[in-house]
């Protein structure tokens, strides 16, 4: 599919699955450094518990900061967004197998009260997108795998927010695939009811004026070699007008633009 | 201790109304006689020191208590958690100070110039671009302007706007027609409190009087700051709020306490019903 095509999707149904998005090498690569800080931060007293990692913990990883302008991604982010955005969170989520008792997350919007605060108005703007790579395999039902109902960015307010929701779409994904969805499109994660862990890598790109929603700890000799683009991407303009004013043909992110 | 008039709740009522539909409001005689003489006088001082009386002075207003006294005023700070709701914080004060018989080099109709601060425009800079395939595109901020000298005629660097256009649902361009736009008379002590959606420009100060206006800007705390607020003041829950930044960002999307202007607002609507009673 072009970048056209899959911007088009993507502005209708709310998500679009890109496939095979990483390497074997990069997968297990990814995969080892998920485990190994699940064996650091997991809660050991609750062994059914989730792991949430954010860039304040994740910035010490090159691997996983440097997927932030992969290429395959960042070229449907910059369709459907345009050049001024930034990286305002990355995570790695961590869920291990659930009792059966355990039910599925309810349906939900990302960004917590920004449809509220913008209550003057339906309707309401995207604001940010994810893209979830996935780094284990949930090509099964039962695998925590991501659901959403397609085209349900435009609704303000769902009223049945439980599982299974008639519209709702189950992801059947691969380890090295990727999800983009519309923070409006509702959406949810299912019940890790298998044998094995899963890990899965989270990117929410917004516009540059509005705040992260994470710290992005980054250690210096990092920032010495980020290229101008993760520049962009990461970190935050000491001149706070320039992320409302700069101009297209000065961000690094639109010289994409030419080359798309 | 800055003064200013009451206002009831019939007031705070039509303005609200006004407001919805028009993208601004206008308090007249809201701040005191003295308020603004002091106010003015402190401008004098700090002039005083000066090379360049037109450059920035949003240092100096987070450091004077009569400056800093205007982000708490609290009918003003109840108007701005109604139209933008309670998880708001200051973005943005300055002081202007606009010569007299300014340059005529500008046609102002002709787009924004940041430099001058003439043509018609938009608050936020590429927000409203970079949002351009919204259908609606959201309030986000509002500023407050307090008048501290009269704009009688239309020729002081008076505020034009066109009311309504906060609810346009198209990009507006450079150039584009300005009909319907209209130029703000004010008096010192007025108020104008206006959506960041609304076209507005001013005019050129053509007057034999110097201009002399603060605005103040709140927005939503999701949306970044367009200055640093540094103040070396000790902190209320709600200057806390209105100036600082939480540690963990998150906050900023998903509060985890009850916001102090939350409870600021119940607060004012329980004592303006019952000096209604």
């Amino acid at each position: 599919m072009s970048i056209v095509s899959d911007k088009d999707f993507f502005m209708t149904n709310g998500y679009l699955l890109l496939k095979n998005v990483l390497a074997k090498s990069q997968i297990s690569s990814l995969s080892s450094t998920a485990d190994y800080l699940w064996d650091k931060h997991r809660d050991y007293q609750e062994p059914g518990a989730k792991l949430e990692l954010d860039s304040s913990v994740l910035g010490e990883q090159w691997e996983i900061l440097d997927l932030v302008d992969n290429r395959a991604v960042l070229d449907v982010v910059y369709a459907v967004m345009g050049p001024n955005i930034k990286v305002s969170y990355f995570g790695l989520m961590v869920n291990p197998p659930q009792s059966f008792e355990k039910k599925a997350m309810d349906y939900h919007q990302d960004g917590g009260r920004v449809n509220f605060d913008m209550n003057e108005i339906s309707s309401r703007p995207m604001l940010s997108m994810k893209a979830a790579y996935w780094l284990t395999d949930g090509t099964e039902i039962g695998r925590g795998n991501f659901c959403l109902i397609p085209r349900s960015q435009g609704i303000d307010k769902l009223r049945d927010k439980s599982h299974p929701h008639p519209d709702e779409k189950i992801f059947l994904v691969s380890a090295g695939d990727v999800i983009l969805f519309d923070r409006r499109v509702w959406h949810a994660r299912k019940a890790n009811h298998s044998l094995d862990i899963r890990k899965v890598l989270f990117y929410d790109y917004t516009f540059r004026w509005m705040e992260n929603k994470s710290i992005h700890a980054i250690p210096k000799e990092f920032l010495e070699k980020f290229s101008d683009l993760k520049q962009q991407l990461l970190l935050n303009e000491t001149n706070l007008w320039k992320n409302f004013a700069t101009k297209d043909e000065n961000l690094p992110l639109n010289k994409l633009n030419k080359e798309i | 201790m800055t003064r200013f008039r009451n206002l009831e709740q019939n007031e705070i009522t039509l303005l609200l109304e006004e407001f919805n539909t028009f993208g601004y409001c206008i308090i007249r005689d809201f701040l005191a006689q003295a308020s603004i003489e002091n106010i003015n006088e402190l401008i004098e001082q700090e002039i005083a020191f000066r090379e360049d009386r037109h450059s920035s002075y949003h240092s100096i207003l987070l450091e004077h208590e009569a400056f800093y006294d205007l982000l708490f005023i609290e009918p003003l700070l109840y108007l701005m958690t109604r139209i933008l709701g309670p998880n708001i914080k200051v973005s943005y004060y300055d002081l202007f100070i606009t010569p007299e018989n300014e340059d005529d080099k500008i046609f102002f109709f002709a787009g924004y110039d940041k430099a001058t601060g003439l043509g018609f425009h938009r608050d936020g800079g590429r927000i409203n671009k970079d949002l351009d395939d919204s259908l609606v595109i959201p309030r986000l901020s509002c500023k407050i302007a307090f008048w501290l000298t009269d704009l009688k005629n239309a020729d002081g660097g008076n505020i034009y706007l066109k009311p309504g256009s906060h609810l346009d649902k198209f990009l507006h361009k450079p150039g584009d027609s300005m009909e319907g736009a209209i130029p703000l008379m004010v008096n010192h002590g007025d108020i104008l409190i206006f959506d960041r959606r609304i076209l507005h420009g001013r005019s050129i100060n053509k007057s034999s009087f110097e201009r002399r206006v603060i605005f103040l800007e709140y927005c939503v705390r999701w949306l970044l700051r367009k200055q640093d607020m540094p103040t070396v003041r000790t902190h209320t829950h709600i200057a806390n709020q209105l100036l600082s930044s939480p540690s963990n960002p998150w906050e900023n999307y998903w509060p985890s306490d009850v916001l102090p202007l939350q409870r600021f607002q119940e607060v004012f609507e329980q004592n303006l019903l019952r000096h209604n009673a």
